[in-house]
């Protein structure tokens, strides 16, 4: 599988359209959730670090089941092997830790900056259950993105990474408000 | 091999990244909270601001993704640049541009299919591509030597590139984005 611009940009370009405009529908969700955002800015400051870390959490699992593809570690067949389940467990509870501690540090950065928003000890649990239930979302999709576009011949790297984040977006966001609106 | 490793050495290996990439995002957010009374200036904003974060993140980490598949399976050599390698910059260059210009086609039309008040397509253009493009360069520069360096330091490029990028990115984006409003709000448009 040798890069030439063109199989690059062939292949990207598709991928990145649709994720724009996943990305794009993510961005009408905050619009239309601009009272809560002005209301309570501290909100606002963890969006892209909610974001991105459901994208590289799963980006991370899929940018390894691409490597392992490449190197024939796994077959590319949806088949339970040691390799994928123990690299999704390990995504499971990365994600878990991660989100808590991002609720943690991101009420106390809004402490720090004076900025209003939801209570320290709410927040962590909101960034969890909005982010755990997104990783789950991308974790299956990624698994089965990752076998479809390798069995297709089309290089994982190409087709898998965009996508996710943009769903990642849309899920993440949507859900971070829904669960926001509940204990709000 | 990296990818048979246990899963506490995955987990030990990513978390503290994770994490520490996550705190640093927050100076993104708190530069985009800082941002608020722009926002409220240009109503519509907030439409562009996941797609042209996403972008910049995706653009970099396909690069920084074939940059490892490519290392891996030797198409990339490091520190030298090869054709593979050029092909890859270049591409990571069309898109940032062919992509800035379409987020900026969507969201004037995302605001007119929702009927919600929104600023022009020519100050969305201006924001999407000024800061789409100016980011766009410092992040594929970036992978490159992201990817490089974790290859050169036996660290699995896999589980350091993407967080890395996208972290990297979104501060480098909000802050290319920050500049594209003073600029398009200090224009008058």
């Amino acid at each position: 599988m040798m890069y030439s611009m063109k199989t690059i940009l062939e292949e990207s370009i598709p991928m990145l359209l649709l994720a724009g405009a996943l990305s794009i529908c993510a961005g009408m969700v905050l619009h239309s959730n601009g009272e809560i955002l002005f209301t309570l800015p501290g909100i606002l400051v963890i969006i892209p670090a909610f974001n991105n870390m459901g994208g590289s959490v799963s980006s991370v699992l899929c940018c390894r089941l691409s490597s392992a593809l490449h190197l024939g570690m796994i077959r590319p067949k949806l088949k339970k092997t040691k390799t994928l389940e123990r690299n999704v467990f390990a995504t499971f509870i990365i994600s878990i830790i991660s989100f808590l501690a991002l609720g943690l540090a991101a009420g106390g950065f809004n402490m720090l900056l004076g900025l209003k928003s939801l209570d320290i000890l709410i927040f962590p649990f909101v960034t969890l259950a909005a982010g755990f239930i997104t990783v789950v979302v991308l974790v299956t999709i990624s698994v089965v993105f990752s076998y479809i576009s390798y069995s297709r011949g089309l290089d994982p790297d190409n087709m898998v990474v965009p996508i996710l984040t943009s769903i990642g977006d849309v899920v993440g966001v949507s859900l971070l408000f829904l669960i926001l609106t509940l204990v709000m | 091999m990296p990818v048979t490793r246990s899963v506490w050495r995955i987990v030990e290996e990513t978390t503290p990244l994770v994490v520490g990439f996550a705190v640093l995002e927050l100076i993104a957010g708190g530069i985009l909270g800082a941002m608020i009374i722009d926002i409220e200036l240009l109503p519509g904003l907030f439409i562009l601001i996941p797609a042209l974060l996403d972008m910049r993140g995706s653009i970099g980490s396909s690069l920084g993704a074939r940059m490892n598949s490519g290392l891996h399976l030797g198409y990339i050599k490091p520190g030298k640049v090869t054709k593979a390698l050029r092909a890859n910059i270049y591409s990571a260059l069309i898109l940032s541009f062919i992509l800035s210009v379409i987020l900026s086609v969507f969201a004037t039309f995302a605001c007119s299919l929702s009927g919600v008040m929104c600023v022009t397509f020519i100050e969305f253009f201006l924001i999407s591509v000024i800061a789409g493009v100016s980011s766009g360069i410092v992040l594929i520069f970036l992978a490159i030597f992201i990817s490089n360096f974790s290859y050169k330091k036996g660290l699995d490029p896999d589980d350091v590139t993407s967080p890395t990028i996208g972290t990297t990115g979104d501060i480098v984006t909000v802050i290319c984005l920050f500049l594209a409003v003073k600029l398009v709000l200090g224009l008058g448009i």
